[in-house]
């Protein structure tokens, strides 16, 4: 190599070179090394937002894929039949109402509603007079495989001589309050209070 | 070249004839300056230029396509997180709302105890199965998943072999006799019995041809007759115990929501043990207990 009539110099060889690769060198860490090293740090970035909304999302997926194995097990089933939305009592009580309809007669005793968290639990005492035993049993049935779901607690049966059968039962309406509409009726949870 | 000239005419030679002109190379500058010897020998280019292809190549690979290809693994991953989670959203939707229709389905408000209760109408069907057994079923209670039945029998041994085919039910764990009476005030059960025959047949007095009832009615005291001297009043306790498919599906409960646990029966004594006697019925004379 010979400029200005000379060749260069090894030292000036050496500081070319030098200058040569600090200038690739500057090169490649402004064009090549930051730009990608910044757009990797993004994508890392992006990836784990993004993989931290795909877990939530996954996780909420399965649980609601339980959810729906849960209900379609219970419909299935029957389970123990469908909660309506406080204040269900109207229906509940047009309810009672029909199916007590065939009766010699009845009394019911509301006791007060008790809320547990979303649960509501509408207690009741239901005595009634049938002519027979299987009258007796339909409505039974009825009132436990109704559209509202209600529980039967302890309950007593006498025949007299003459085959009518009188009934005396503790039960329950369940309702919930997802959906519901509070009121002057709703009690305190008694759940939040014992926390 | 003056110098050059006058050496010639010096010499007394003659100077060149007018139009004569030879040409003679004349030379004004010397460039006494050696030509370097730069030529590169190839013996030492190849390898140079070999080592400073397989330098940039590696650097191109290394520090170039390798970053760009890191950079475009990052990035792919990143779509395709991206991708995976609109297809999660959009599955999602289809979700919309179940988490109501569940909570208005849901046995996660539920206590234990009425999880675990046997379904009643399967004891009412269970009593229904006991009522035409006994010759006399007076009363029955339900308690928890105690059923107590309040039955009248021929013989105790009779009412020994009802409560073991009681015990065949799948609702029902164990059955014992808790208290067996025969008094005096049993002796008039027949009679009873006689009456609610009469009362039934009356009622479909005008379905029978006549002649007939009497005839049904006159065979069927004729038949209680010898049973009724025989008359032992008793009661039945009956353990009940739910299913265990039962009990499987009411505890199906969705995960994340802290689910109950699976629904227990209450404590019960050991299949065959005799159950523990009713403070009413202790004071009845002739009290057996079961064998």
């Amino acid at each position: 190599m010979k400029i200005m009539s000379r060749n260069f110099t090894t030292a000036e060889k050496i500081l070319i070179v030098a200058l040569a690769l600090i200038l690739v060198g500057l090169a490649y860490y402004n064009f090549v090394d930051t730009p990608v090293r910044q757009s990797i740090a993004s994508s890392e970035a992006e990836t784990d937002m993004l993989q931290t909304e795909l877990d939530a999302a996954q996780a909420r997926l399965s649980y609601l894929q339980g959810v729906q194995k849960n209900i379609d097990d219970l419909k299935s089933q029957g389970g123990l039949g469908w909660m309506g939305s406080y204040n269900n009592s109207n229906v509940e009580v047009k309810f009672l109402n029909d199916v007590l309809a065939d009766t010699l007669k009845y009394s019911i005793n509301f006791a007060n509603v008790v809320r547990t968290g979303d649960q509501i639990r509408r207690n009741f005492t239901l005595q009634f007079t049938t002519r027979d035993y299987a009258e007796a049993q339909s409505i039974l049935t009825r009132l436990l495989e109704g559209e509202n779901r209600c529980l039967v607690g302890d309950m007593s049966c006498s025949i007299d001589g003459s085959g009518q059968v009188s009934l005396t039962a503790t039960a329950t309406f369940y309702e919930t309050m997802v959906g519901g509409t509070p009121d002057a009726g709703l009690p305190a949870d008694s759940a939040a209070a014992n926390r | 070249m003056a110098a050059v000239k006058k050496t010639a005419a010096a010499k007394g030679k003659r100077p060149p004839k007018k139009g004569l002109h030879t040409r003679m190379p004349t030379k004004r500058s010397i460039n006494l300056v050696l030509i370097d010897e730069n030529r590169i020998s190839p013996l030492k280019a190849i390898p140079a230029i070999l080592i400073i292809i397989i330098l940039a190549a590696a650097f191109s690979k290394f520090m170039v396509a390798d970053r760009l290809l890191e950079m475009s693994r990052a990035q792919g991953e990143a779509d395709r997180i991206k991708t995976t989670l609109q297809q999660t959203q959009e599955a999602l939707e289809n979700y919309e709302g179940i988490e109501d229709t569940y909570a208005h389905m849901t046995t996660t408000g539920m206590t234990e105890e009425e999880l675990g209760r046997v379904n009643r109408v399967s004891i009412l069907e269970l009593v229904s199965s006991i009522l035409p057994q006994g010759d006399y079923t007076r009363a029955w209670s339900v308690s928890g998943n105690i059923l107590t039945v309040e039955i009248t029998g021929r013989t105790l041994e009779y009412l020994n072999e009802l409560s073991r085919r009681i015990e065949k039910s799948p609702i029902v764990d164990t059955c014992a006799i808790s208290t067996a009476v025969k008094n005096e005030q049993v002796q008039h059960a027949p009679n009873a019995v006689a009456q609610t025959l009469v009362d039934a047949l009356d009622s479909s007095r005008r379905q029978v041809e006549n002649g007939l009832e009497d005839f049904v009615l006159s065979s069927m005291i004729n038949t209680l007759q010898p049973v009724v001297s025989e008359r032992i009043q008793a009661r039945l306790t009956i353990y009940l115990v739910k299913p265990p498919e039962d009990a499987a599906d009411q505890s199906a409960e969705a995960p994340q929501e802290g689910a109950p646990t699976e629904p227990r029966a209450p404590q019960r004594p050991v299949k065959g043990a005799l159950a523990p006697a009713a403070d009413e019925a202790a004071t009845q004379p002739e009290e057996v207990s079961a064998p």
